[in-house]
């Protein structure tokens, strides 16, 4: 009677320490998934060049556009280091357009520092690459946003220039 | 007893573990949960966007029609508002607008015949106001009248703590500019745009 008890005993032991290697398993295979092949969050900030597509102003929330137009962001100012080859700018088209921007930063002498590509609505980026480095000084800078249809046609719509103080220090 | 003994060990290595993956999913996330508190404060980092302004799609008069006289003025209106739609500035600042035809160089405005390769094109006024046929003659366009600058004719001034406010302009072209013209020679879509600029002043 001992041994028949002892015997079910050893095969419940053996069931439940099955199903707790095969929950261990499964706690461990979640673990390696989300370390190694889970898709990484897509970073909105401090990638230069990055254009993401999580672009806002940051000033309110856009999802509801008020009125027809297109919304142009202003700037004050922006500073970066000599010989600096990116800015921390933040250009980009508001989601609350429905037309497509082309961004190009330039000098007010007419020097380009950086075109964009087709911005859509919400898309931008926030540190800017440089076609090249500035010395020590006080520039007048602007952002010129070419505004375009989404469609194929890509016609050009109203266009607006943002100027701002580019301090290099 | 020795077997329960084990599973309870068991049991509870597996529940540590689990425990440890949570804690560290918390720990490593860098989303921002959402519904969490932001705090706010009115600073505006170098580089990040200090004010929003909207500006019209384009400068569209509609169809078009030739005047049989020119006895009278045959205008047609297209008004449109320049809005500071955001202003995160300080309270001595204000951002001023300019606005210029895109393409011209003699300081006025004009819509051109699209796709002709030598296209037929026609001025227009902009007034910093809103007009119609009845009130037109009572102003004068800024583009006869005000001193163009590098950025074109400034057109208003958005002080701080305006967000929301609108400066209306009118667009008004006089049809008579078409009178005498070979239909054939100008009829077809004719548009035009307008560059606006914008600067963040002190007060």
């Amino acid at each position: 009677m001992d041994k028949a008890k002892e015997k079910s005993n050893k095969k419940l032991l053996i069931i439940i320490i099955a199903i707790l290697v095969v929950a261990a398993l499964a706690v461990g295979g979640v673990v390696v998934y989300n370390s190694f092949f889970a898709e990484k969050p897509t970073p909105s900030n401090g990638v230069v060049g990055k254009i993401s597509d999580g672009w806002d102003t940051g000033l309110e929330d856009e999802t509801a556009p008020k009125k027809t137009g297109i919304q142009i962001p202003g700037y004050g100012t922006a500073e970066m280091k000599a010989g600096d080859e990116s800015l921390i700018l933040s250009i980009g088209n508001p989601k609350a357009n429905k037309c497509g921007f082309y961004a190009t930063l330039k000098l007010e002498d007419g020097t380009v520092l950086y075109e964009s590509e087709l911005l859509k609505p919400g898309y931008g980026l926030t540190e800017v690459p440089l076609n090249q480095t500035l010395k020590t000084g006080e520039y007048t800078a602007m952002v010129v946003y070419k505004c375009v249809t989404l469609d194929e046609e890509e016609t050009p719509l109203n266009s607006a220039e943002s100027e701002f103080k580019l301090i290099v220090k | 007893m020795k077997t329960k003994k084990i599973i309870s060990a068991l049991i509870a290595g597996i529940l540590a573990t689990t425990a440890v993956v949570s804690v560290s999913a918390a720990t490593l996330s860098d989303v921002t949960p959402e519904n969490s508190t932001e705090v706010k404060a009115n600073i505006v980092d170098p580089g990040s966007v200090s004010y929003v302004i909207t500006i019209p799609d384009t400068a569209d008069f509609g169809a078009l029609t030739q005047p049989e006289n020119t006895d009278t003025d045959h205008y047609t209106f297209n008004g449109f508002q320049v809005e500071a739609t955001e202003l995160n500035i300080k309270s001595n600042q204000g951002v001023t607008v300019y606005m210029k035809d895109s393409t011209a160089t003699d300081n006025q405005f004009y819509i051109s015949q699209k796709v002709e390769a030598d296209p037929f094109k026609i001025a227009y006024d902009v007034y910093d106001t809103a007009v119609n046929e009845e009130t037109v003659g009572s102003y004068n366009p800024i583009n006869t009248t005000a001193t163009p600058g590098t950025y074109g004719y400034h057109l208003c001034t958005f002080l701080a703590g305006s967000t929301g406010s609108t400066q209306d302009v009118t667009l008004a072209l006089n049809q008579n500019a078409l009178y005498g013209k070979t239909l054939s020679d100008i009829a077809g879509d004719y548009s035009g745009t307008i560059a606006f600029h914008s600067a963040l002043i002190e007060r």
